[in-house]
């Protein structure tokens, strides 16, 4: 037989279930509606890119502690007479995923930048190169986050 | 040579100055980087997003390299690159701009090395 506490713990219930959904809602959709700014570099547009791994070869770490800070290195060399005269990082799964862009303005025929990136879960990240004559190739690496950035207060 | 100022900037060159050789360009910049979705200690503010949106190398007043920086490079931004070093050297600049308004700016002389 159903008692008075019976019935709070069930209102109660129902209460924190509900906040809980609405938090998760609040959490979730503005990423969503953030990424969904860039559907350029959403990974299913990313994978129709020519893949070059000769002309870009990249150099990150396979298992990271921590997404808020992860080594990155690009080495391009591109085939021919070909110059580089832009490349930039990507990072599909972060809410922003353009982590840097670089333009040349004087084109190189080889190229090498490091620099450090977070990530916010673990992913694929990208690296596209816009040649002289505005072909682009690409090139991915994964990456394992055990803890993630943007998303905490970590 | 760094500023004085609230974000310190510097900038280093590695390898030996021969002239045509290459050496590498490394640049650190200790600026927070706050992309915004963080809590602040209470758990309720969110800390305002302040991040570096350009970073602009100059090699004797020539642009050489422009960075479009987001949220995903790491606080206390480190850019490193390779750079052919000039016959007679020259002087390397290095100017960023954030999302609130921040500047900063350092300079060093890229002196060759006589074979």
């Amino acid at each position: 037989m159903p008692t008075k506490r019976h019935f709070l713990l069930a209102i109660s219930g129902m209460f924190f279930f509900g906040k809980s959904k609405m938090l998760l809602a609040q959490n979730l959709k503005p990423v969503q509606m953030m990424q969904a700014q860039f559907p350029q570099y959403q990974p299913e547009a990313l994978k129709k890119l020519a893949i070059d791994a000769n002309a870009i070869q990249l150099d990150i770490p396979a298992l990271v502690d921590s997404g808020n800070s992860i080594p990155f290195t690009i080495k391009l060399k591109v085939p021919g007479q070909r110059q580089i005269r832009s490349f930039e990082i990507i990072a599909p799964e972060n809410p922003f995923p353009r982590v840097l862009g670089v333009n040349l303005p004087n084109p190189h025929g080889k190229y090498q930048l490091s620099t450090r990136i977070r990530l916010a879960l673990s992913q694929d990240v990208w690296v596209i190169v816009t040649l002289d004559n505005d072909q682009k190739i690409a090139n991915s690496v994964p990456a394992v986050v055990t803890l993630n950035a943007c998303f905490d207060a970590t | 040579m760094a500023t004085m100022n609230k974000y310190p900037i510097r900038m280093s060159f590695i390898g030996n100055p021969l002239p045509g050789a290459t050496v590498e360009l490394r640049v650190l910049i200790g600026h927070p980087m706050e992309t915004g979705f963080r809590m602040a200690d209470n758990g309720i503010d969110q800390i305002p997003k302040n991040i570096i949106e350009k970073i602009v190398v100059k090699l004797n007043q020539q642009e050489i390299f422009l960075a479009e920086v987001g949220t995903g490079t790491a606080a206390n931004p480190l850019i490193s690159f390779l750079l052919e070093v000039p016959e007679k050297g020259g002087v390397v600049t290095v100017e960023w701009f954030d999302d609130q308004g921040n500047t900063g700016r350092t300079e060093r002389e890229m002196i060759p090395l006589q074979r």
